[in-house]
């Protein structure tokens, strides 16, 4: 079966794009009749892990929610904080059992007992290489990746744990910063969603049922997810690129506040312009979807999706998509936003 | 405007100005955020040590400059403590090394700013301050002339008695010296005393009095009776209930909220928890009403408060909470204004742009306290013009019901104003813009370079405790930054800024604002009492 972004998108539209540092975001906005207010928060949900590799959930309310791709489960008693490469629908009242779990604290024993604990998206490069690597069961899985991003981000050797796969010393150490780089982008009304670019190129399209339920992925999203890509960056001197469709105001014609406004003006419609190009660009591509969840005796799903530029992880409801998680397929990494026309 | 010190000029001669501007703005950064508590950098020792130096810098550079800063609004109560402490317990010797030149104030007005200082203290704090005398090692005829007038005249002098009892003990050991201490502990038990007990008590007590009458005089010696637990025939209410209610906890009425709660924990174990607000109502102070509306409306007791006493940021928090009502509005007016006669700006028209983006919701641990931080500011700074256009970035109409939303876009509201002829533009914000980063600077820059526009702009930037790891953002390197913590006391902040644009020009502005405030507290703490009042 065969879906286009246009099809995920559908019901958003587009807000005004904000940038700061490398990331820049384009704010998917909800009509008002297309919000589906079934869903409620994915904070509230009851985990566990009865094995390691093993995590359970448990929805105890009367709506549906969703478990986001590639969510980490992070607790402070002695227990292993684990996480999972893909989406879990779950429906009401529902409870689950996922072997395909990835342990995230590698020296740490012990299992997590059953409650709301404190849910991180995991960093961009690792959230990649779980969705990657979905289905294989293996509770140490993650823990290369990891590594390598506590590498890439700068972690000190000093301490052999730190060099392991131990992901809270990410959250830990760079608490600051985080906090810093999350401060510079701000949830509009209606906002369901956003299309995320790191350094100029389009690093990943995120959609979910409703306002309400978008404040709560917000902060794991951006700033642990996406504000680890920022991090990298800088770690590896990475100069930040000048924001996609940023255009300069032309002071040549200003005289006087009047024609400063003008020309003001012009430069704010370019930019909505240029963010108009960005998606029509990519609107029509189309992906490869794989069923990989049924609502038994209703009509949400899950699919796979997979094209020659994105990849990632939809949740429907019929022919309307309510979630969606799409990440650049690693082949075609950082897709650019070229081509556009002014 | 007042009278200018003597020596003001002659300190101008004498000194590099721009190494005393930065002085003064290191040590204003420092008064204004030490807390005496270690921070995500550095340890509580490390930062005591940086202050020490600090203090040690501007006292020697002068101490009265040094004092009159302290008394800036927006200093912290700790560094009123730390100035109050060295002023005291550093002669006054110019000329010496500690004390390279002349000092520009005199020795009396260094007296009334000790005063002053120590009267902007809240009373535990103060009481704190006397009786780390002791451990100082600050022990001269000044200290006493300062603390036993403070600690004898308080109209609250016998509620200290009850709340800070040993605090105080220590306090009067330390001034009277501990020998004295037990002859006048001692003088105190006696029914009749002989002339020379008379003359003791008329030296360590009632010497300090001011325009006491025998009401007072004895109101004093019985608080003093109670601090030092000596036997006495109590006829103050607080007195007599305190130890009455060791047998019945409903006389614990009108006994402060800590020592019911001591009381009924020590006595009276079986009596509900809940019942200490009930007995504690009528006496908590306004701050401990504040705190327990919330649990009071729970448990359906009535507790009446006072908004008027309230900070600014509180006031606007509460409102969050509990919603606006007319006498909250009107304070909020009114405390605005007044804070506002205490900042250096006096403008005819300026115009505000007010940060109401999403991010201004705060913190997890601090909900919407920079909103609230912001909204007071605005409040205050409006003030400062005859005539004020307030923009919000929302585009909403400002309203303490808007809850914030949507992206920073802060360089459109900077174009609206522009249209209008102001004198100055204020704009508070966290200063994290993102529609797109960058813009505000741009549009300034390209007014002040192509269109002519010289309007002074400065930015104030909200800070939480919870924010305050995180660098303050600035808009723009040519907009002038001033973090805000507690809009009411901004003045230290502001002055920093004044003294880095011009330190002559900001250091007249400081005794501008000092002299009078120091002058009047002077009129109302006179010192001593000529005349011996005795029974």
């Amino acid at each position: 079966m065969e879906i286009t972004i246009s099809e995920v998108l559908k019901g958003c539209t587009p807000g005004r794009m904000q940038s700061a540092g490398y990331m820049q975001m384009v704010p998917l906005i909800s009509e008002p009749d297309m919000i589906d207010k079934r869903f409620g928060p994915f904070t509230g949900l009851l985990s566990s892990t009865s094995d390691y590799g093993t995590l359970r959930l448990e929805n105890r309310e009367n709506h549906p929610t969703i478990f986001p791709m590639g969510t980490g489960i992070l607790t402070k008693s002695h227990a292993q904080n684990h996480a999972l490469g893909k989406i879990k629908l779950m429906t009401p009242m529902s409870e689950a059992s996922i072997d395909t779990a990835a342990c995230i604290q590698e020296t740490q024993g012990g299992t997590i007992n059953s409650g709301t604990h404190t849910m991180t998206i995991l960093p961009y490069s690792i959230r990649e290489k779980a969705l990657e690597i979905k289905d294989e069961k293996g509770y140490s899985k993650l823990w290369p990746a990891i590594k390598e991003f506590n590498k890439d981000v700068g972690i000190e050797n000093s301490d052999r744990f730190r060099s392991m796969g131990h992901l809270e010393h990410y959250l830990d150490d760079f608490g600051d910063k985080l906090d810093e780089f999350i401060g510079q982008f701000e949830i509009v009304p209606n906002q369901v969603g956003a299309i995320i670019l790191l350094n100029g190129q389009v690093a990943g399209i995120e959609r979910s049922p409703n306002y309400e339920f978008w404040k709560e992925l917000w902060k794991p999203l951006i700033r642990e997810c996406y504000g680890s890509a920022s991090l990298v960056f800088a770690k590896q001197g990475v100069k930040p690129s000048p924001p996609l469709g940023r255009m300069p105001i032309n002071d040549r014609n200003v005289k006087d506040i009047d024609s400063l406004e003008v020309e003001y003006n012009k430069a704010e419609l370019f930019e909505e312009d240029t963010v108009k190009n960005l998606i029509r660009n990519f609107i029509s591509q189309p992906f490869v979807a794989t069923r990989e969840e049924n609502e038994p005796n209703g009509t949400l799903c899950v699919d796979h999706l997979s094209g020659n530029q994105f990849t990632g992880q939809i949740v429907r409801d019929s022919s309307f998509v309510v979630y969606a998680s799409l990440i650049p397929d690693k082949n075609a990494r950082f897709n650019t936003a070229a081509n556009f026309s002014i | 405007m007042v009278n200018l010190p003597v020596r003001i000029e002659e300190k101008f001669l004498s000194m590099d100005l721009r190494t005393l501007g930065k002085d003064i703005e290191t040590t204003m950064s420092l008064f204004g955020t030490d807390m005496n508590r270690a921070t995500h950098y550095n340890t509580k020792e490390e930062l005591a040590a940086m202050s020490e130096k600090e203090h040690r810098n501007m006292f020697s550079l002068d101490r009265t400059i040094y004092g009159c800063i302290a008394c800036l609004p927006g200093t912290t109560d700790i560094s009123k403590m730390k100035v109050v402490t060295n002023l005291l317990g550093i002669k006054w010797n110019p000329g010496s090394d500690f004390q390279v030149s002349t000092p520009v104030l005199t020795m009396d007005q260094e007296r009334m700013i000790i005063d002053h200082l120590v009267s902007t203290l809240p009373p535990n704090r103060m009481i704190n301050l006397f009786a780390s005398f002791e451990d100082n090692r600050v022990n001269n005829a000044r200290m006493r002339k300062t603390v036993l007038p403070f600690i004898l005249n308080s109209t609250n002098f016998g509620w200290w008695a009850i709340k800070y009892r040993k605090k105080l003990k220590t306090v009067l050991s330390h001034c009277w010296g501990k020998r004295m201490s037990s002859v006048i502990e001692a003088i105190l038990g006696k029914e009749a005393r002989t002339n020379k007990e008379d003359n003791i008590i008329h030296t360590s007590v009632s010497k300090y009095l001011v325009g006491a009458d025998t009401i007072k005089y004895d109101s004093v010696i019985e608080s003093l009776c109670f601090i030092f637990s000596v036997d006495f025939n109590f006829t103050n209410p607080l007195f007599v209930n305190f130890h009455a209610a060791k047998t019945d906890f409903s006389k614990a009425k009108g006994l402060p909220k800590e020592i019911i709660e001591g009381i009924r924990a020590a006595y009276h174990p079986t009596i509900d928890k809940a019942e200490t607000l009930k007995v504690a109502k009528s006496s908590m102070t306004s701050k401990e009403k504040r705190l327990v509306q919330n649990q009071a409306q729970k448990a359906g007791v009535e507790v009446k408060w006072n908004p008027y006493s309230q900070p600014l940021v509180e006031l606007l928090i509460y409102g969050f909470k509990m919603g606006f009502t007319n006498e909250i509005h009107k304070a909020i007016e009114e405390k605005a204004y007044k804070a506002a006669q205490l900042l250096p700006f006096n403008y005819e028209k300026v115009g505000i742009i007010c940060d109401d983006s999403f991010s201004m919701s705060g913190s997890e641990d601090q909900k919407l306290k920079a909103l609230a931080i912001t909204y007071a500011t605005v409040e205050m700074l409006k003030h400062l013009g005859n005539s004020t256009s307030i923009t919000t970035v929302s585009k909403r109409r400002q309203s303490y019901s808007n809850k914030p939303a949507g992206e920073t876009n802060l360089a459109k509201p900077l174009i609206s104003l522009l249209k209008h002829d102001l004198d100055a533009i204020f704009v508070v914000s966290d200063g994290y813009e993102n529609a797109p980063e960058g813009r505000f600077g741009e549009v300034l820059k390209i007014a002040r370079d192509k269109a002519g526009v010289d309007i002074p702009v400065y930015h104030f930037n909200p800070v939480g405790a919870a924010e305050s790891k995180v660098a303050l953002k600035r808009l723009s390197n040519d907009v002038p930054l001033t973090p805000v913590t507690n809009p009411e006391k901004m003045g230290l902040s502001l002055f920093k800024t004044m003294i880095a644009a011009d330190p002559k020009q900001g250091l007249i502005e400081l005794f501008n604002i000092v002299l009078p405030n120091i002058e009047k507290t002077k009129q109302l703490y006179a010192r001593q009492n000529p005349n011996t009042i005795t029974r």
